[in-house]
């Protein structure tokens, strides 16, 4: 039946082998066919979403790179975060002596606006405060220069526990030190909840919000003298080469005015230069 | 075949791994434009080219659409209709006769979607083409924006008319909302003031003072230009308001006793409704007809806002302070227009009965006198002084941009915005 059954040189495991791979070749042309047939070639939605009222929350973002979307990304650091609080407390029982060290738990900061803004809390040495100085002043020119919601998701590496040395601690004073601990651990959890974590297609995601946001500025003119209440939901079907394939209503404004000049409005919209807008699917919400 | 099979699951997992999210743009306008909006006139016919030159006028007036008017033969489905989006047009209206030229047929399309968003057959009413305009402009506006039309509405004032070797004269004249097609209503040689409209949607009347030598005496005039007195008291009898039935008139009047009280008129019985020392003049019903806004100075000797709860029999004081005058209820909004003096000058104000708050409406120069709302509650109708000349304007809340109406040069006072009449009025 197959050709290499003729050719009986060849060992049983290559003709498996040799077997899976054609039939798996032919099924996956099959289904590409039948891809390409059922959606014509035109385009193939790929919808993705960022929970964009975090951002605004103006918590710190964390761009894990070798991470999709943010859920994933969540319950991995989440757990992450635990290992690493346990860590910093076992670390402080074990190596510092309760009354002469003390631990403090110090997040790295980012490179970028949102860094910049926080001073560092802690420095190790006195020798290396110049050359952390130094980055926090190249961190800020960084800063000025990207501007971008999206390039704000530097962040990439773990929280680490930093150990400083603190001038002498008399022994009587132990009772003080007690509530600084507790101090300690809520910071660790507040600094948790303000995290953001953003996966790779997430950060896609925002750059191609603001792409497409800062285009349908420049378009979206509604008539004036209507309510300031007013807004209405559309959702955009955008095809491979750059036209808008569909628009359908999510949400009415209940004035057909308005409801048409947003339609209308996204005919303008030049989508074929927001390369991440094509073959996607969004809603837009227009608003006064 | 089991590990087909594997083979077979592991290529849809990956396919259709990514495909459960969503991605939600806000946008928020910077700016505002002008809807293209199309009129077609299908078939020859000269009165749907009129009609369709007044609509153009209606749709534009608000400062929201930018009209156009194209012939058509024939109506050619969809295709048509397409081609319209290509041009830019995001809304198209199509006329065309219906019941053998007895009534106007009108479609509203989304010219994008090729969809027919709303439609009516309007039977002609009366003889006038504008009217008929009007009217349907009147019912297309909510269509379009979800507000009341006001285009079948007439606006009433005072025109100054000035002879060589004769005293100064004033004449009663109506004109459109926009103040095109003036006509004389009340052309006696006196002085005729203070025009208002009643309420009665099937018979529309114009009450006026018309200056006699011994008093200031009330008079009504139908639009064919039939006049009857009114009140004829001694002293000065002026400026009824209607309720919204129509049933509760108030109006002022002195009795020649040198200060103006309010009246009430209701099913034949006239009822005094204020005794004061002082002057209590431009009465206006609330929408209910329970509470009545006027204005009077018998506590501070300037002019203040007063609210009088009928029923309660309560008096309520809405300005505190200045010069207020000329108080205007809208049904719609429920908002109090009045005006007071800032430096020196009369401006606009707009008081909220709910909230209880005061609002400047207008800052620039020139006297603002007699406002009067529109009927949809969007428009206020007053009247600039500078310096010894007035003329109509007409402010539009929503975008707050005021215009002028009528022709520069004549002085006209005391303009009044009339309510929606069941027939579009026409003097004659």
């Amino acid at each position: 039946m197959w050709p290499w059954q003729h050719n009986h040189k060849l060992p049983k495991k290559v003709q498996f082998w040799g077997k899976l791979l054609s039939l798996s070749l032919l099924l996956h042309s099959l289904v590409l066919c039948l891809i390409f047939f059922v959606y014509k070639g035109s385009y193939f939605a790929h919808t993705v979403a960022v929970d964009m009222s975090m951002l605004r929350s103006g918590a710190k973002v964390v761009y894990c790179p070798f991470q999709k979307t943010t859920k994933r990304v969540h319950k991995k650091k989440t757990r992450n975060i635990a290992s690493h609080k346990n860590l910093a407390v076992k670390k402080t029982k074990k190596k510092s002596p309760p009354p002469k060290k003390k631990v403090v738990i110090k997040k790295k900061k980012p490179k970028t606006a949102l860094a910049s803004k926080s001073k560092p809390v802690v420095k190790k040495k006195p020798a290396k405060k110049n050359v952390t100085k130094k980055k926090t002043q190249t961190a800020v020119k960084k800063s000025t220069d990207v501007k971008t919601m999206a390039d704000k998701l530097v962040e990439k590496k773990p929280l680490k526990v930093v150990e400083k040395k603190v001038p002498k601690v008399k022994p009587k004073k132990i009772e003080k030190n007690k509530p600084v601990k507790v101090a300690q651990k809520e910071s660790v959890e507040q600094g948790e909840q303000d995290i953001i974590y953003v996966g790779r297609i997430d950060k896609d995601i925002l750059k191609m919000h603001e792409v497409i946001q800062q285009e349908l500025q420049t378009v979206w003119q509604p008539p004036a003298g209507l309510s300031k209440e007013l807004q209405c939901q559309l959702k955009v079907l955008v095809a491979w080469d750059g036209t808008v394939k569909d628009v359908a209503v999510e949400k009415t404004s209940g004035v057909v005015m308005y409801d048409v000049a947003a339609r209308s409005s996204l005919a303008s919209v030049p989508f074929d230069k927001c390369k991440w807008a094509r073959g996607k699917e969004f809603s837009i919400t227009f608003k006064q | 075949m089991k590990k087909v099979f594997l083979v077979l699951s592991l290529y849809t997992v990956t396919v259709f791994a990514d495909n459960n999210n969503e991605l939600t743009v806000e946008v928020s306008a910077q700016n505002n434009a002008k809807m293209k909006v199309l009129i077609g006139v299908v078939g020859d016919a000269q009165e749907l080219q009129r009609v369709a030159a007044c609509i153009k006028k209606d749709l534009e007036f608000s400062g929201q659409c930018a009209v156009t008017i194209q012939k058509f033969a024939q109506l050619n489905g969809k295709c048509a209709i397409k081609k319209l989006s290509k041009k830019g047009m995001s809304l198209a209206v199509f006329l065309s006769d219906a019941q053998c030229g007895a009534a106007i047929e009108w479609r509203m399309y989304d010219t994008l979607s090729c969809s027919m968003l709303s439609g009516k057959k309007y039977t002609k009413q009366g003889t006038e083409p504008r009217g008929w305009g009007h009217n349907i402009a009147d019912s297309l506006w909510p269509a379009l924006t979800g507000q009341p039309g006001f285009f079948s509405s007439k606006i009433a004032y005072c025109k100054d008319i000035h002879k060589p070797g004769a005293r100064k004269i004033k004449h009663i004249y109506v004109a459109d909302y926009d103040g095109s097609n003036e006509q004389p209503l009340v052309a006696t040689p006196t002085v005729n003031v203070a025009p208002r409209w009643n309420m009665d949607k099937n018979n529309p009347l114009l009450f006026y003072s018309e200056c006699t030598q011994s008093n200031m005496r009330l008079v009504w005039v139908a639009m064919n230009k039939s006049r009857r007195v009114a009140s004829n008291f001694d002293g000065l009898n002026m400026l009824p308001a209607f309720s919204g039935d129509g049933k509760k008139v108030v109006y002022c009047a002195s009795h020649g006793d040198g200060n103006c009280q309010l009246y009430h008129y209701h099913k034949g019985k006239l009822k005094q409704l204020t005794n004061n020392n002082g002057n209590n003049v431009s009465p206006c019903f609330s929408a209910d007809g329970n509470k009545l806004f006027f204005c009077s100075d018998f506590q501070t000797k300037l002019p203040q806002v007063y609210c009088l709860d009928m029923k309660r029999k309560k008096l309520e004081r809405i300005s505190q302070s200045g010069y207020c005058a000329t108080p205007s209820y809208s049904d719609q909004s429920g908002n109090v227009a009045y005006t007071k003096m800032i430096s020196g000058v009369m401006q606009l104000f707009l008081y909220n009965p709910k909230t209880k708050q005061h609002t400047q409406l207008t800052k620039n120069s020139g006297n603002k006198e007699e406002c009067s709302w529109s009927p949809c509650g969007n428009y206020l109708l007053f009247s600039v002084a500078h310096g010894a000349n007035s003329r109509l304007a007409c402010l539009n809340t929503l975008t707050n941009t005021q215009r002028y109406l009528g022709k520069k040069g004549a002085s006209c006072t005391y303009p009044s915005w009339s309510p929606l009449y069941n027939k579009f009025p026409t003097v004659g």
